[in-house]
């Protein structure tokens, strides 16, 4: 794989990266970094991509390890107010003051699931991957996908629900 | 689709069973207008999710920033004025290791002490005894100038004599001089 093949076939995975890495990461910038650190990865081993069965796959698995280990060496947890102003300013497209507030929430939601049901509401209702993809990347099979997803799609909903009922009441 | 059919939808999405097309149908439907109040959080939850799907890298030098580093080039080129800075430090460092260079090897010239020639104590007994013989000679050579002086001393002796006759006469005249002599009386 030369480097034109390269670039033909892994940058235009780097949105994608992107925002996984940005799941774990939480900051732009690094994760921007990660996604470097990714192509240079697979840039290593270009003779060998042809070999694997998804090279998406690989990516999205090797992405997710350079992350884990970027976490781990951290000092200082991220500070989330100032990332949730990031995050909502590099939303494309009009952002409206009270859906700010929602779009925390929800973020917060997410968060509060374990690492592994994060990672695949991530990949399946944000990337849209199908279960076959997923249960690649995730080294489950595509039945322990479903449960997982089943239960964080509840989770989400309800911690949602009781937020709105709490504010209702306050009010 | 009319509500009941979403309701059902919405059931199979919470179980994991819908397909990617019947999830895609969700999010158009949740992003339109007249969702029923009880739905709203559905809403929010798949506008969130079309949302953060338009997230993207901002870094418009990105892609040539990769291209750089899978290349090999490096990203970042030293300007002028760091290169002028690490030519002066480098030419600075050079001068500081010949100047060393220049006062550690007098050093060791001032302290340079004669190597021992040989380990045999005869040998070397012989070549002191040889080294004081010469001294020795030379020495003598130098004493046989100073009996020079020795014959100076002899005439000095003559000389002495003379003065001799010149303390008597001197007694003579001293005598002369004198007002009252008891010799002349």
């Amino acid at each position: 794989m030369d480097l034109q093949d390269f670039q033909k076939k892994i940058y235009p995975l780097r949105n994608k990266l992107f925002r996984f890495a940005k799941r774990f990461v939480e900051r732009t910038e690094e994760a921007e970094d990660v996604v470097q650190e990714v192509f240079i990865k697979l840039w290593n081993r270009r003779e060998k991509l042809d070999e694997y069965m998804s090279v998406e796959a690989l990516a999205m698995i090797t992405t997710k390890n350079i992350c884990l280990d970027k976490i781990k060496v951290r000092r200082f947890p991220v500070d989330s107010l100032d990332d949730q102003r990031s995050f909502i300013e590099t939303i494309p497209g009009e952002t409206k003051a009270d859906d700010s507030d929602l779009i925390y929430s929800i973020r917060q939601a997410i968060r509060s699931l374990p690492e592994r049901q994060q990672t695949i509401i991530h990949l399946r209702d944000i990337e849209e991957y199908e279960y076959r993809e997923i249960a690649e990347m995730m080294n489950m099979n595509e039945n322990a996908i479903r449960v997982n997803l089943s239960r964080a799609r509840k989770r989400i909903r309800e911690i949602l629900t009781n937020t709105k009922v709490y504010e209702y009441q306050r009010n | 689709m009319n509500i009941k059919e979403i309701e059902k939808l919405l059931e199979k999405y919470e179980e994991g069973e819908t397909t990617l097309q019947e999830e895609q149908y969700l999010k158009g439907f949740f992003n339109g207008t007249d969702i029923p109040e009880n739905l709203q959080s559905y809403r929010t939850i798949f506008s969130y999710y079309s949302r953060t799907k338009k997230e993207h890298i901002s870094d418009p030098e990105f892609e040539r920033k990769s291209d750089r580093r899978l290349t090999g080039t490096p990203v970042t080129r030293i300007n002028f004025k760091k290169q002028f800075t690490y030519i002066f430090s480098f030419a600075a460092s050079i001068l500081i290791v010949i100047g060393l260079f220049f006062t550690f090897r007098q050093d060791t010239m001032e302290k340079d002490l004669p190597q021992p020639v040989t380990s045999d104590p005869a040998y070397a007994m012989a070549e002191v005894e040889d080294a004081l013989l010469s001294v020795s000679v030379n020495l003598n050579i130098g004493l046989s100038q100073l009996q020079r002086f020795e014959t100076i001393g002899e005439a000095l002796k003559s000389i002495q004599k003379f003065s001799k006759f010149y303390q008597y006469q001197s007694m003579i005249i001293n005598q002369d001089l004198q007002p009252i002599t008891p010799l002349n009386q």
